[in-house]
């Protein structure tokens, strides 16, 4: 999976080019949010505006994501097309992730609590 | 793509009742599986069904693919998986074939008691279902001749066929 790493401060931004996050394309994503979240950053937020399309294997990939980061460090999802905003809802992730409209609302939000 | 076969037919003239097929054949290859999801969408936007309905079909196709991959065959990447999508006035069935490994069907409900987890607790897989049963109308499980047939039935929203 292609993707673009930015930095903000203490935010790491992750953009998945791929328009979809399902079993197949997720392989490559976890070790690179693996090596992101190891890397000593603060706090990660992924970008899904590109994502069209994503499977209960993406989910999970989320989740696994958020379960490794220490109690101090947040990752939270931004941009989210509606067939990903849906996979959210039915699965009630909408309530255990933190999700907002745009890049943009997510850095504010996390630099805001940073102080 | 990288399909071993493919064919696609569709029956739409005068006053015979307009039901469309789509035929797909696929290894056991998550990379197939999912381009056969997208095949599927493109067929049902070809066919007008609106785009909602659209995305709940591929999650719920998806979700079935990968249970058959993990489930029937393993690490086995070229077992064979056939595909068939039939659309007609309000539904969409999709029927699933493999020769992989005997599967017990389709549980009979699954709960997904997400708010009652702390987040170190909570569960990264077992979705599938969850999401299946939440998005078909029916759903019909056989095993028989060595073969799991698994069909999948979603309703179509009355505006959902625009033509």
């Amino acid at each position: 999976m292609k993707i673009e790493i930015s930095e903000c401060g203490p935010i790491t931004i992750v953009k998945p080019y791929d328009r979809r996050m399902d079993a197949h394309s997720i392989i490559g994503f976890k070790a690179t949010m693996h090596e992101i979240s190891e890397s000593g950053t603060k706090h990660i937020v992924l970008d899904m505006s590109r994502i069209d399309f994503m499977d209960s294997s993406g989910l999970g990939a989320l989740i696994a994501v958020l379960k490794r980061m220490s109690p101090e460090k947040k990752f939270e999802v931004a941009g989210l097309t509606a067939p990903v905003q849906r996979v959210f809802d039915l699965t009630r992730m909408d309530h255990v992730f933190k999700i907002y409209k745009t890049i943009d609302d997510a850095v504010v939000s996390l630099q805001k609590r940073a102080g | 793509m990288a399909y071993r076969r493919y064919s696609a037919t569709a029956e739409a003239y005068g006053t015979i009742p307009r039901r469309p097929t789509l035929d797909l054949n696929i290894y056991s290859d998550l990379q197939q599986a999912s381009e056969a999801v997208t095949r599927v969408g493109k067929w049902l936007e070809q066919e007008h069904v609106d785009s909602e309905c659209i995305g709940d079909i591929m999650l719920v196709l998806a979700e079935a693919l990968n249970n058959v991959i993990e489930h029937a065959y393993g690490t086995e990447t070229s077992g064979d998986i056939q595909i068939k999508g039939t659309l007609r006035a309000q539904t969409l069935s999709v029927q699933i074939v493999d020769k992989g490994r005997p599967f017990d069907g389709p549980p009979d409900e699954v709960i997904l008691n997400t708010e009652v987890y702390e987040l170190s607790e909570m569960p990264d897989g077992g979705f599938g279902w969850f999401l299946i049963k939440s998005l078909t109308e029916d759903i019909h499980f056989s095993h028989d001749g060595g073969m799991n047939k698994l069909t999948l039935v979603v309703g179509l929203r009355a505006a959902s066929i625009r033509s």
